[in-house]
């Protein structure tokens, strides 16, 4: 008896470092990895159906799917240090990239939900996001971009410059300086604007990256979640 | 690009190694009252931390470091924070800039006494001169992407990321190599493609919460090393990062000691008690600070050391003490016991700051007089006979306590264009005692702007001020009927009395309007300080001129050292090439006092300033060699008999050379080498000639992660108007680390002989009791010529909560 217990304590044991190690490919260069993480994000390698529980300093590859969830948080950095995404929480998205000599081509197509980004100054390479309706182009800029439920695209811009042609209709092509915003509606129309206090106070909150936490007392013992709780 | 071929470096490496390691000469300091001066990593641009150690720290009552880098005109004088027996400052990114940085230290004593560190700056002694390393191209080559620098974070969320994705076709990435905290964790790396993963947490058996260092090397094909870099950062145990169930989370640490140190037969006793706690709710920060010392009396400035502060993206609020930084005419670092708040919010910038910088001490009554026998001196004074049976008495001086005000509303963004005005008003309190030197009143406005264009390659700078000085306020502002017992209206200024009354109306609300207001005249420009700049970033190039101009007048009371009586050009270019591995600076400055003509003579001071840096990289040395002559003349002839010894021509030629050297024999070391050389010839009426030659030697070796062995030599001759002064100085000890690092041992004995003699012994240990709560004890035993044996020892509990 007292055997089989110590066989399965070290069968547990085994399987937790093995879970809890991070497997990476070790011929391909990842893109991107997962810098920070609250609460529930998950990822999707590329030949794979299923969704995965992701880790602190997981690596990503290109075409891996990052997922978060209902008050969680994702900070993605790109190998290349050239910028940092905050995948904020019910958000979608796929990472892209293609090394070109010592630069990567980026391009993140976002599914739904709100991506912050901060990008330094690119020299010749791309970095490019992808929405259902539109494509943005970005150099050296800050802002964030939000996918509604009805595919319509939401881009502000807090300084920089970005370049965005709508995807849908009549394919408009619109510029995005600092302190703008701008809109391609479901049907491809594009509406530009300065930024809105609604705007930019989701800018404000896109760019925080602090938790809190609840404890929850149960009669199993104390549960405590972490949650980020910025967006309402 | 510059192609070296291998042979020569390894011949050239060598040859260096060997002049390295064989050299007699080296690297420390002697000094009375500072036993050891440590820097953080110099970088350009980079903020540096500064701690000085002191010896006998009960007798010093102010430490200030002096510096300046190679290009710039004026040094720089800033208070060092006294805790214990250390003195810490923080020297700004701005004002680091390559090939090197000079620096002392001005120790005042609490019997008003002062020496310099390095002893006898300027006239015996040169500054120290540290290299600045610059910034590589292959610094963004290798980036680290996590952690950040300077990061705090928690030990769970620890993962090193090394990205190679930039790095030059030469690199050959599997021979990198990752030094974890010193040790060399590499065959624990993931290597995957041009990343490099490493996760600390799945290999390291006793994982200390705290600060944490790593660094990079990275080889290229033929297996030489291609460049290395650190980066050091914070990870907390989570048991320091508490977070309770309201959201509110904290840190902090509580540290006393107890120290008795013994001086010339005579021991003092410290008691010192600090606390500091670091609390956080949402986007808001807070943190409390606090230190207690037996040292604090009525009799000297404040001991103690207290603030809070909150902070978050947008305000910064601190009461207690605080350090405000405005411009370097007006306001910068001074200790300010009061509030301090900023408040940043869009291209809107508000800065104000209101409190005392310094307190009353009462002077001392050390005898009386009558009428009669009253002695004509400057510190016999009239005083209360009703009070102190006599009317007149001798005083040693004390002085008033002084408040300070000042703000500043700045518009605009520090990456394009920012304006700002800014004032400041400091006054003594004239009532804080009875017996102190003449209370003052200072008022300043301040102006600047910062334009930046083309990315930062273009960046025009501007700062003026004006000072309004009154160096007596004891009988306040004049009344009416004084001016109007001054002035008969018959009288050339009489027409003007309503005039000036109403003007001294208006103004005396907030400044105190008598006969000792200076300037006088404004039209003069006597109490106007100005410096404009244009800088330029274009091909390599960092071009940058300079005009100053501060009158003889001009008085800040929150920027005490700024050098006045001066105008004058400095223009400065440093160009780099190779990859930026060589660095070339050529620097001119023509100044010239007696703005206001208020000297016999006007003296021309003029500085050619020129070095050569060499940063290789690959088993080379970095090399800077630099080449600095002043020349300083008046223009009263040497026939002016009435004037001659006023007379001022003297040229000074200076010469350093300053290598570095990080190499593997056996194990790592890391050395340094400097010479020094000054010679002055004074062709003035003095005829002070000064010779001074000084080379030091440094080698730190990391035998194994546990145990560091460091060894250094000094020597130091000088001749200074035919008083020759010559010691040499050794010092050799080591740190080790037993016992799962929980308990540290460290001993240096570094002995002096020559015209300074003195045997110094410091032994330290450190252990750490349980987790966070570590007991370290300390003794230091220094002999020297003049005073006999001393000791300092110690004993200091520390806890991380």
């Amino acid at each position: 008896m007292k055997q089989t217990k110590i066989f399965f304590v070290l069968l547990l044991f085994v399987f937790s470092v093995a879970v809890g190690f991070i497997q990476v490919d070790k011929e391909t260069t990842p893109i991107a990895l997962i810098k920070k993480i609250v609460q529930d994000v998950s990822y999707r390698p590329v030949d794979s159906s299923d969704w995965e529980a992701a880790k602190t300093g997981a690596p990503l590859k290109s075409g891996e799917q990052i997922k978060t969830g209902f008050k969680s948080l994702a900070l993605v950095l790109f190998s290349d240090g050239t910028g940092l995404l905050r995948v904020r929480e019910n958000s979608t998205m796929y990472i892209y990239g293609e090394k070109e000599d010592n630069k990567i081509n980026k391009n993140t197509f976002i599914e739904k939900g709100l991506v912050g980004f901060d990008v330094n100054k690119q020299d010749a390479e791309e970095f490019k996001f992808t929405t259902p309706t539109a494509v943005a182009a970005i150099r050296g800029t800050a802002g964030y971009i939000e996918v509604g439920k009805d595919s319509s695209t939401t881009i502000v811009c807090d300084h920089g410059r970005i370049e965005v042609e709508s995807l849908i209709g009549n394919k408009e092509k619109a510029t995005v300086d600092g302190g703008s915003a701008l809109n391609i509606s479901k049907k491809g129309v594009i509406a530009k604007g300065i930024i809105s206090s609604l705007e930019n106070d989701k800018f404000n909150k896109s760019t925080k990256t602090s938790v809190k936490k609840i404890r929850i007392e149960t009669e199993e013992g104390t549960i405590e979640l972490e949650f980020y709780p910025e967006e309402e | 690009m510059l192609k070296i071929e291998r042979k020569y470096i390894k011949s050239i490496s060598f040859v260096l190694a060997i002049i390295l390691c064989c050299t007699t000469s080296i690297m420390g300091q002697v000094s009375n009252t500072v036993s050891s001066v440590t820097f953080g990593e110099i970088k350009d641009g980079n903020n540096v931390n500064v701690t000085a150690s002191l010896i006998n720290s009960a007798s010093i009552s102010r430490v200030q470091i002096v510096y300046k880098s190679f290009q710039e005109t004026d040094f720089r004088t800033r208070e060092m924070e006294i805790q214990g027996d250390i003195a810490t400052y923080q020297i700004a990114g701005v004002d680091v800039i390559a090939p090197t940085l000079s620096y002392y230290l001005v120790i005042e004593m609490k019997n008003a006494s002062m020496e310099t560190y390095p002893l006898g700056v300027p006239d015996a002694a040169q500054p120290i001169i540290l290299t600045v390393s610059s910034m590589s191209e292959k610094d963004s080559e290798i980036l680290i992407l996590s952690p950040s620098s300077n990061e705090t974070l928690s030990l769970n969320d620890l993962f090193i990321s090394i990205s190679m994705v930039k790095a030059s076709d030469v690199v050959d990435i599997s021979k990198t190599k990752i030094i974890f905290n010193g040790q060399d964790v590499t065959q624990n790396v993931i290597f995957a493609g041009e990343l490099l993963l490493y996760y600390p947490q799945n290999f390291e058996q006793s994982f200390n919460s705290g600060s944490q260092n790593l660094e990079v090397l990275v080889y290229n094909k033929a297996g030489e090393l291609y460049h290395s870099i650190k980066r050091d950062f914070v990870a907390l145990d989570l048991a320091q990062i508490k977070e309770l169930g309201s959201g509110i989370r904290f840190n902090g640490d509580a540290a006393g000691e107890i120290r008795n140190e013994s001086f010339n037969d005579k021991s003092t006793f410290y008691q010192n008690l600090g606390l500091t706690l670091n609390a956080g709710i949402g986007d808001w920060n807070f943190k409390g600070y606090g230190y207690l010392t037996s040292e604090e009396n009525k009799n000297v400035q404040p001991q103690n050391r207290y603030s809070l502060s909150v902070s978050s993206d947008w305000l910064n609020l601190r009461a207690g003490d605080s350090y405000p930084r405005y411009n370097n005419l007006l306001l910068n670092g001074k200790r300010v016991r009061g509030v301090d708040g900023k408040i940043d919010y869009g291209i809107i910038h508000i800065h104000g700051t209101y409190g005392e910088v310094r307190r009353e001490i009462e002077g001392t009554l050390d005898s009386l007089y009558s009428e009669d026998n009253a002695p004509l001196k400057s510190n016999v004074v009239r005083i209360d006979s009703a009070k102190y049976g006599a009317p007149f008495g001798m005083v040693d001086f004390g002085n008033h306590s002084r408040n300070l005000l000042s703000a500043r509303l700045g518009l605009g963004s520090k990456n394009g264009f920012e304006f700002g005005v800014s004032f400041l008003h400091s006054k003594d309190d004239v009532k804080s005692v009875e017996f102190g030197s003449k209370p003052e009143e200072n008022l300043v406005a301040s102006t600047d702007m910062r334009l930046a264009l083309d990315d930062q390659r273009i960046i025009l700078k501007g700062v003026g001020a004006l000072s309004v000085m009154n160096s007596d306020i004891t009988y306040g502002t004049y009344s009416d009927s004084e001016i109007d017992s001054i002035f008969n209206v018959g009288d050339e200024l009489g027409n003007d009395i309503e005039n000036f009354k109403n003007i001294k109306n208006r103004i005396s609300p907030f400044f105190t309007v008598n006969q000792f207001i200076e300037p006088l005249n404004f039209t003069e420009l006597s109490s106007l300080a100005a410096e404009g700049s244009l800088e330029l970033n274009y091909f390599n190039n960092n071009l940058k001129g300079l005009y100053i101009y501060r009158g003889n007048q001009f008085s800040s009371f929150g920027q005490e050292y700024t050098r006045t009586d001066v105008a004058g050009l400095n223009i400065s270019d440093r160009f780099r090439t190779l990859d930026n591995q060589l660095f070339f600076t050529l620097g001119y400055e023509n100044l010239n006092d007696n703005l206001q003509k208020t000297k016999v003579a006007t003296t021309t001071f003029q500085t050619v300033r020129t070095s050569v840096s060499l940063y290789m990289r690959q088993n080379m040395p970095n090399i800077t060699l630099s080449y600095i002559r002043n020349k300083n003349n008046n223009d009263i002839s040497p026939t002016d008999s009435a004037n001659q010894t006023s007379i001022i021509n003297d040229i000074t030629d200076r010469f350093s050379l300053n290598l570095g050297y990080d190499f593997n024999y056996k194990v790592r070391h890391s050395s340094s080498l400097s010479f020094m050389t000054s010679n002055r010839v004074d062709e003035g009426f003095y005829k002070n000639d000064a010779k001074y030659f000084s080379t030091s030697f440094n080698l730190n070796s990391f035998w194994t992660r546990q145990f560091v062995s460091n060894f250094s030599v000094i020597y130091y001759n000088s001749d200074i108007s035919s008083r020759k002064y010559k010691y040499i100085t050794i010092a050799a000890g080591g740190r080790y680390k037993m016992l799962e690092d929980n308990l540290e041992l460290a001993m240096n004995y570094s002995p002096s002989f020559g015209d300074f003699s003195r045997h110094a012994l410091d032994l330290t240990a450190a252990y750490q009791v349980i987790r966070n709560l570590w007991l370290r004890a300390q003794m230091r035993y220094y002999n020297m010529k003049d005073s006999g044996a001393n000791t300092i020892s110690g004993v200091t509990v520390r806890y991380n909560f």
